[in-house]
């Protein structure tokens, strides 16, 4: 089943184009990485899916029903792009922040009962932020912080995650801890997971499609495929297959 | 303690405490969204309007409230449209809006020169000329507003925290700003009535800027806001009737020795 299907989507703004001609499915399970430069239009089709910007042409239905008319948002989990307007003093703890996230199972008025909170610790747990549950929010590391809004996108159990650029602000140790809990998420659990990361050479690794993004759709498909193909060596030069694929490709481990 | 007792006696005390404890909670409760929203300065603009319509009501001869919380309502609607519609930045729709206001009251004050001395009660606040009918409107209009607040505290607070995320939750963002404005253009007209304009933004801010000096939760800074807003009314009330001083200054000023405690607080820890 396609989680998310977008045909044929156009994104301006104003007059200037930031996404054009994108068609792609993404089905349960899948665990897919997007990438591409800077400008590409890579957060601009995640507010598309989300339904945060109008479309300039084309569609895009989730589960099935056309994302305008969607609400069953509780089935989406969303994390953004390192809240770069995070508040360091904000005074809310980690166990606020995580209940938050159960709103969108919610309908007015908008509740959280005791039986919820019981939500926010499995979310928690997933992740391995229990212990961090009454800290505040600004009190902790990038790292840390990405965790919890990955709990907060877990709380309602959604099918399907979507993280914008979840490793940009943390060190590459953390990072590769952070992918290995996405791929056991993924794995264990059976979570669709999009991802966007500028980080190409590491996420190739764990995700099971890549789609590279240039304002249209480049490349999509395998990472083993992408390392192979003619868009690779285009986009990243004829000497960058071995600093992108190198030795640990998942081709290679295979074999 | 026994001057404290004697002063209780009074109507003019009693009604001073009710009203400024009601209106100081509601004051707290919102100015902990807006302070974390940057909206602070809505109060300030919004008292701007405020003063404007208070002179439209003593103009047209009315009870000033009534005429300045539609006012003051419209105008925070005003404010929100331009803010959203017409891509004018909030605080420049703030500072349009309540300069427009300002000059209409300017006006409105040389027309009518006969009101001239119940409107300087306004511009600095008179708590303790608060009537009784006062007392109860404000009561009535805290009650519903502090309903609004908890009715909606994790949708404004997940607003608060990052609005764009909100709207992913399904949220009706620009419903609940709605809420938030209207609740906050009832509460400075109330305001308006304690520390009067030129100082109702203080107790917007100071109370949350307090409570978030030292609060480790979310809930905790409301209540806290609530607590020192609260005991702020009534140590103000009670310095200005022993030390014979303007009430709603002394207010301002016990929110702000509050402010400067938690802070000597927080950085000793």
């Amino acid at each position: 089943m396609n989680l998310i299907e977008i045909k044929n989507v156009c994104v301006r703004y104003g007059p200037i184009e930031a996404l054009c001609s994108i068609s792609l499915a993404i089905s349960a399970g899948d665990y897919v990485a997007i990438i591409g430069p800077n400008g590409s239009g890579k957060t601009t089709l995640f507010k598309a899916i989300l339904n945060l910007l109008p479309l300039t042409e084309g569609s895009i239905s989730l589960y099935g029903t056309d994302a305008r008319r969607f609400t069953q948002w509780n089935k989406i989990g969303y994390v953004p792009q390192v809240s770069r307007n995070l508040h360091k003093g904000f005074p809310a703890t980690v166990r606020e922040i995580v209940a938050s996230g159960i709103l969108s199972a919610k309908s007015f008025p908008r509740m959280i009962f005791g039986k919820d909170y019981s939500k926010v610790i499995k979310a928690m747990e997933t992740v391995g932020v229990c212990d961090l549950a009454e800290r505040l929010i600004g009190e902790l590391s990038g790292g840390q912080q990405q965790r919890v809004f990955l709990a907060r996108a877990m709380v309602n159990d959604p099918d399907l995650l979507l993280l914008d650029e979840p490793t940009a602000a943390i060190d590459p140790a953390t990072r590769e801890q952070f992918y290995k809990t996405l791929r056991e998420i993924n794995a264990q659990f059976g979570k669709t997971i999009v991802l966007i990361s500028h980080d190409a050479s590491h996420i190739g690794h764990f995700a099971t499609k890549l789609a590279y993004l240039d304002k249209h759709l480049v490349f999509f498909g395998g990472f083993d495929q992408f390392c192979a193909s003619p868009e690779m060596t285009r986009y990243f030069g004829p000497h960058a297959q071995h600093l992108i694929c190198g030795q640990h490709c998942p081709m290679k481990e295979k074999q | 303690m026994n001057t404290i007792w004697e002063a209780l006696q009074y109507p003019f005390i009693q009604r001073a405490l009710v009203g400024g404890v009601f209106i100081g909670c509601c004051c707290a409760f919102l100015g902990v969204f807006l302070v974390l929203r940057r909206l602070s300065l809505i109060g300030d603009g919004l008292a701007h309007v405020g003063l404007a319509a208070v002179g439209l009501g003593l103009f047209l001869n009315t009870q000033p409230l009534w005429v300045s919380i539609p006012l003051v309502m419209f105008a925070s609607l005003w404010i929100l449209w331009l803010s959203d519609k017409a891509d004018v930045y909030a605080d420049a729709a703030i500072g349009l809006v309540s300069a427009v206001s300002v000059a209409v009251g300017i006006i409105l004050a040389s027309v009518g020169r006969g009101f001239n001395i119940d409107l300087f009660s306004f511009l600095f606040g008179s708590i303790l000329a608060i009537s009784m009918h006062e007392v109860i409107l404000s009561v009535a209009l805290s009650v519903i507003v502090i309903g609004m607040v908890f009715l909606f505290y994790h949708e404004l607070f997940a607003i608060a925290f990052e609005e764009e995320y909100a709207r992913v939750l399904g949220i009706p963002v620009e419903k609940i700003n709605k809420i938030l404005i209207l609740c906050t253009a009832v509460t400075v007209s109330l305001g308006i009535r304690v520390v009067g304009t030129m100082l109702i933004s203080s107790l917007i801010i100071f109370p949350a800027i307090t409570a978030l000096q030292i609060a480790r939760g979310f809930r905790l800074a409301m209540l806290l806001a609530a607590v020192f807003s609260t005991l702020s009314v009534l140590i103000g009330v009670f310095v200005s009737y022993l030390a014979d001083l303007p009430t709603g200054a002394t207010i301002v000023l016990i929110n702000f020795a509050f402010f400067v405690l938690t802070f000597i607080i927080k950085k000793m820890r």
